[in-house]
């Protein structure tokens, strides 16, 4: 499904050049589950952004789903990427002016459904995620733990082939945590390809693929089932 | 007291560029206001040489004969100083005054000056001074007469007031001794104002001197307006019962009788009233409008600042918001509510002080041009040293602002609790902010609307006014008049012959009237052989007038008669007075030179009929003209050229050359008309000023509202941008912010707009077209709040739009 080749990525800030990726080879196939370890600022974050193709790379080539997208405008990019790549962020990223139905229902905005199926979908994957008595609060009204669900559930309504979690458990307790983890775990099942960036070993232990990084290079790539 | 002023300069600091966007626009405004309310100190202020003006009464007399009241004339019949005297009614020093012109013979010319004719009892009244001589004694002998130190240096040059006393004067009557030389009269002195030809030199003399031209006739009359009459109230009386005082005497009267049956049957002919000094400023149709054009600009500035105040309470509301977490920290070590709206009030105070100091250094640099535009006297000194009671205006203009300000942001802020936004979780403020800040955008863009279509409303009109077919020309055009009594305007033969002969002047005309400039004349009843009685506005004009004037000629031709009155009229007379056609009325005969009621005996021969010309302003209807034909020499005198530079030269050197030694100025016809609409034109300018003021204080807080908008709205976008939406929907997401205030502020601006100007036009009986006049000025003034709108949020749609999605990723 993805396939990075020699990818590179370089930040400038004035004088200064920050290699963030360096030379990387990846191949993740449809339906694996990775989570993606190191040291704070070896690149994590920045990888993960590649790969949901809100970045390009500085240099070397990114196939997805067979299709070559290092090189796209900003529009194409956000064409490929529409219904078929999800986020969950650690600082969750819920809009406090909207309910929580209506921050569900953004991903679905730019997307083919109709404003009635919109509603449909919505309330489908609040009721998966035991939101569905929430639907009219707002985030700030809510647990982090729920506000996480939230995200999770706006998420998966566009049901994406490939979501993207950028330390979705940083924020939380270990019990809202693990919930979290459950859920990933259960949408991995149903065969979203789940990549994950994580501190905690443990929650790194649950993926079926482990890939960790140092200073911008890929330093271990381990499967589950070799351990 | 020290570190929370520190404090409160630090926050008013760190925040630099939005309050300084803030401040600049309260201080625009504060300004206007200020200006405003200097010129209307300057306007209400009493002569300041006189002593107690509250105590001291002018006699007012407004006439009511059928059908035609007339204002407030700010003055009165001489006689009512003589009766209110002998009925020994308790006011003091009661004193007639009445202005009239002399001319005054010295070394071959003749020297224009204002003849103040005076009780000597006025001196004391009035608290008049003279710098050598006395005054009082001079108004009692009528060999005697006073000068300003003007006339008296315009006399006889460089001399002292000393060397003056005892000197000749040659004038109407005889020849006068001066016996005293007093100071120039201050610019608002109730006695009287001159032509500006003359300026400050007057005379004054006793009602006994020969120089009082008045018959007995004329001091007795109860129905004319011919002089102001002024006394000091005794302290028992009140100056309310003055009306009664001159009423009575007004019908004790025998000349009372006289009046015409119908003025006084179950109805009063006249009304009386006294007023005082102190409210003089306030009276007469010429400060009337002036008033009404400074309340006008009134109003608009303190729609300025109030549109400039909300950029502030906008500023003030953001911010707070922004600092929940500093505020929260605040409360945690301690700091109660008082304490922190203490800080805040500071904080919010310094901005405002800082504004109205500027907008007192704008006022004291700027409004003594505005005074002398507006038509204040160049010496009259209006914002140095700035009166207090402006300054005192503006610090509680302030302190409301203060308080405006920081009410509704500040029980915001007090009313979250301090613990989440410890536990760093900001609450947002919720919709009702974001309804708050396009609620005040509403009222400032209703104010751009309101005012924009009102400067376009106005310049149409002016535009209209200048360019009205009144049936006569005006460029091209120079006027030249003289000041001289006119009853003995000197020969001019040597002057029109060198005006015959010059090649650079095609025609030239005397009148006594200026076609363009005055709108107001002596009207006449005149008969027809068919016994059609109409009145007509009478002008005396030498034959070459209407082609100087380029008027059109519709039938017969203006000769003048030998041994006969000829008169040429316009169209509108010759219908009037019942004539079918032009033609028709060649050669008929009419009768008048009474006066606006008796009918005179005067047979004057239609020898002429121009098309339709109106002499009256915009304002009031076209009256049918009548002009005597007649080539004696008149006060004002027409040249028609090609080019007006060298018209105007060659008019002033054949002048210097060939005419008599009089007082004279030259000015375009084109000016004499502008001149009609100054009071149209200062108040068109003012508006428009504060409507471009406004603008820019309404652009000030679109941009508050997109930049918060873009702030507070920012995680918003990144998940729009996320989730696929492209630059439309980002732009369309923003724009949605600004529709519902600019809907509203054009359903609340245009149609009072349209309410407002339609009452401004209204005034006009010759008013511009409705579509090119009200119309068009409020489609552009919609489109422009529009247009500016875009552009105030220019720079943040394009951050908008530069978001990234990748955003979502930095924490
Ligand atoms: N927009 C940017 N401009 C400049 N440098 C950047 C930018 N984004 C990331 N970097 C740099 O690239 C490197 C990798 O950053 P990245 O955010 O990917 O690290 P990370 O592994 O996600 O760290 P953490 O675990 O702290 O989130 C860092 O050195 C960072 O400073
Ligand atoms: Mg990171």
């Amino acid at each position: 499904m993805i396939e990075l080749t020699q990818v590179t990525k370089r930040y400038r800030t004035g004088q200064v050049e920050t290699t963030a990726l360096d030379r990387i080879d990846l191949q993740i196939e449809a339906g694996e589950y990775v989570a993606i370890t190191g040291p704070s600022g070896c690149g994590k974050s920045t990888l993960l952004g590649l790969l949901g193709l809100l970045d390009v790379p500085t240099s070397g080539s990114y196939r997805l789903q067979g299709e070559e997208v290092a090189a796209r405008s900003s529009r194409e990019l956000a064409a490929i990427r529409r219904g078929r790549i999800s986020f969950v962020f650690q600082s969750f990223n819920l809009v406090d002016e909207m309910t929580v139905h209506d921050n569900v229902q953004l991903a679905l905005r730019y997307g083919e459904l109709s404003g009635k199926a919109q509603r449909q979908r919505v309330a489908e994957v609040l009721e998966r995620l035991g939101l569905s008595h929430r639907a009219d609060h707002h985030p700030s009204q809510l647990s982090g733990g729920q506000q996480q669900r939230v995200a999770i559930a706006r998420a998966i309504a566009s049901r994406p082939a490939l979501l993207l979690a950028d330390e979705p458990t940083g924020n939380l307790d270990s019990a809202h945590g693990q919930e979290v983890m459950r859920l990933l775990r259960e949408l991995n099942d149903e065969g979203t390809t789940l990549v994950m960036v994580t501190h905690s070993a443990e929650h790194a232990a649950l993926a079926s693929r482990g890939v960790r990084l140092l200073d911008g290079r890929v330093l271990v790539d381990t499967y589950a089932d070799q351990l | 007291m020290k570190a929370l002023l520190l404090d409160a300069w630090r926050g008013a600091r760190s925040r630099s560029a939005s309050t300084f966007a803030a401040v600049s626009g309260l201080m625009v405004a504060m300004a206007a206001c200020s200006i405003v309310a200097l010129l209307a100190v300057a306007l209400a202020e009493p002569d300041p040489t006189i002593a107690d003006p509250e105590r001291i009464v002018l006699l007012d007399m407004k006439g009511n004969p059928p059908g035609q009241p007339s204002p407030w004339f700010t003055g009165s019949p001489l006689s009512f100083g003589t009766m209110l005297k002998e009925r020994r009614v308790p006011l003091d020093l009661i004193s007639r005054t009445s202005a009239n012109g002399l001319d005054i013979d010295i070394e071959g010319r003749k020297q224009s000056a204002l003849l103040l004719i005076a009780d000597s009892d006025v001196v004391p009244l009035l608290s008049l001074t003279s710098l050598r001589g006395d005054l009082q004694s001079t108004l009692t002998r009528r060999d005697a007469i006073a000068i300003t130190l003007d006339l008296m240096r315009k006399l006889w040059g460089d001399i002292s007031p000393e060397q003056a006393i005892g000197r000749r004067i040659d004038a109407r009557g005889g020849v006068y001794t001066v016996t005293a030389v007093i100071p120039d009269p201050d610019p608002r002195t109730p006695l009287g104002r001159a032509n500006p030809m003359v300026g400050n030199a007057w005379a004054m003399v006793g009602f006994d001197s020969p120089a009082n031209p008045m018959s007995e006739q004329e001091l007795a009359a109860i129905f004319a307006i011919n002089g102001r009459v002024f006394a000091r109230l005794r302290p028992e009386s009140s100056v309310d019962q003055v009306a009664g005082w001159m009423r009575e005497a007004f019908k004790a009267n025998p000349l009372y009788a006289q009046l015409p049956a119908d003025w006084k049957a179950g109805r009063e002919a006249a009304y009386f009233r006294g007023i005082t000094l102190a409210q003089l400023p306030f009276e007469g149709a010429g400060n009337e409008q002036r008033w009404r054009l400074l309340g006008t600009v009134a109003a608009a500035s303190a729609l300025l600042l109030l549109m400039a105040a909300f950029n502030c309470m906008n500023l003030q509301t953001a911010t707070l918001l922004q600092r929940q977490r500093e505020t929260a920290l605040r409360r945690s070590l301690g700091a109660d509510g008082p304490q922190l709206v203490r800080l805040w009030s500071l904080e919010v105070l310094i901005s405002l002080l800082l504004a109205a100091t500027g907008a007192l250094l704008i006022a004291w640099w700027a409004t003594p041009a505005v005074a002398t535009w507006v038509g204040l006297p160049p010496e009259q000194s209006v914002a140095d040293p700035l009166p207090l009671r402006v300054v005192l205006g503006l610090a509680i203009g302030v302190l409301v602002l203060l308080a405006l300000t920081i009410a509704l942001p500040a029980s915001m802020a007090l009313r979250q609790p301090p613990a989440p936004a410890l536990q760093g979780r900001t609450a947002s403020e919720g919709p009702w902010g974001r309804r708050v800040r396009q609620a005040l955008l509403t009222v400032q863009l209703s104010g751009v609307v309101l005012l924009l279509s009102l400067a376009g409303v106005l310049t149409q009109q002016q535009r209209y006014l200048l360019s009205l077919d009144r049936g006569f020309d005006t460029h091209n055009r120079l006027w030249l008049g003289v000041m001289v009594d006119p009853e003995a305007i000197p020969s001019m033969s040597a002057f029109t012959a060198a005006l015959d002969r010059h090649p650079a002047i095609k025609s030239w005309a005397f009148s006594n009237a200026r076609p363009a400039g005055d709108t107001e004349g002596p009207n006449e009843l005149h008969v027809s052989r068919s016994q059609h009685r109409q009145v007509l506005r009478v002008t005396t004009v030498s034959p070459g007038f209407f082609s100087t004037y380029g008027m059109t000629l519709l039938a017969g031709t203006p000769t003048l008669g030998t041994g006969e009155a000829h008169v040429a009229i316009d169209e509108k007379a010759a219908r009037l007075l019942g004539f079918s056609n032009p033609q028709s009325a060649i050669g008929e005969l009419i009768r008048g030179g009474g006066g606006f009621l008796q009918e005179g005996s005067d047979v004057r021969r239609v020898v002429a009929v121009v098309k339709s010309v109106k002499l009256e302003s915009a304002r009031d209807p076209a009256l049918p003209q009548a002009f005597l034909l007649s080539d004696k020499p008149q006060w004002d005198v027409t040249v028609h050229g090609n080019d007006l530079t060298t018209l105007r030269q060659t008019l002033d050197d054949l002048w210097k050359a060939h005419g008599p030694r009089l007082l004279y100025d030259i000015q375009s016809v084109d000016d004499q008309l502008a001149s009609v609409y100054e009071q149209e034109q200062q108040l068109t300018t003012m508006l428009t000023a504060v409507a471009l003021l406004s603008v820019g204080v309404a652009m000030l807080g679109a941009y508050a509202l997109i930049a918060d908008t873009v702030r507070r709205r920012r995680t918003e976008l990144v998940l729009r941008r996320l989730h696929g939406a492209d630059d439309v929907a980002i732009i369309r997401q923003l724009g949605l912010e600004f529709v519902p205030p600019l809907l509203v502020a054009a359903v609340i601006g245009l149609p009072l707009a349209t309410w407002l100007g339609g009452r401004y036009l209204a005034g006009f009986v010759d008013r511009v077209d409705m579509g090119v006049g009200l119309v068009m000025p409020l489609a552009i003034a919609g489109a422009a709040t529009l247009f500016v709108t875009t552009l105030a949020t220019l720079r943040h749609v394009r951050q908008a739009l530069a978001i990234q999605p990748i955003e979502a990723l930095q924490p």
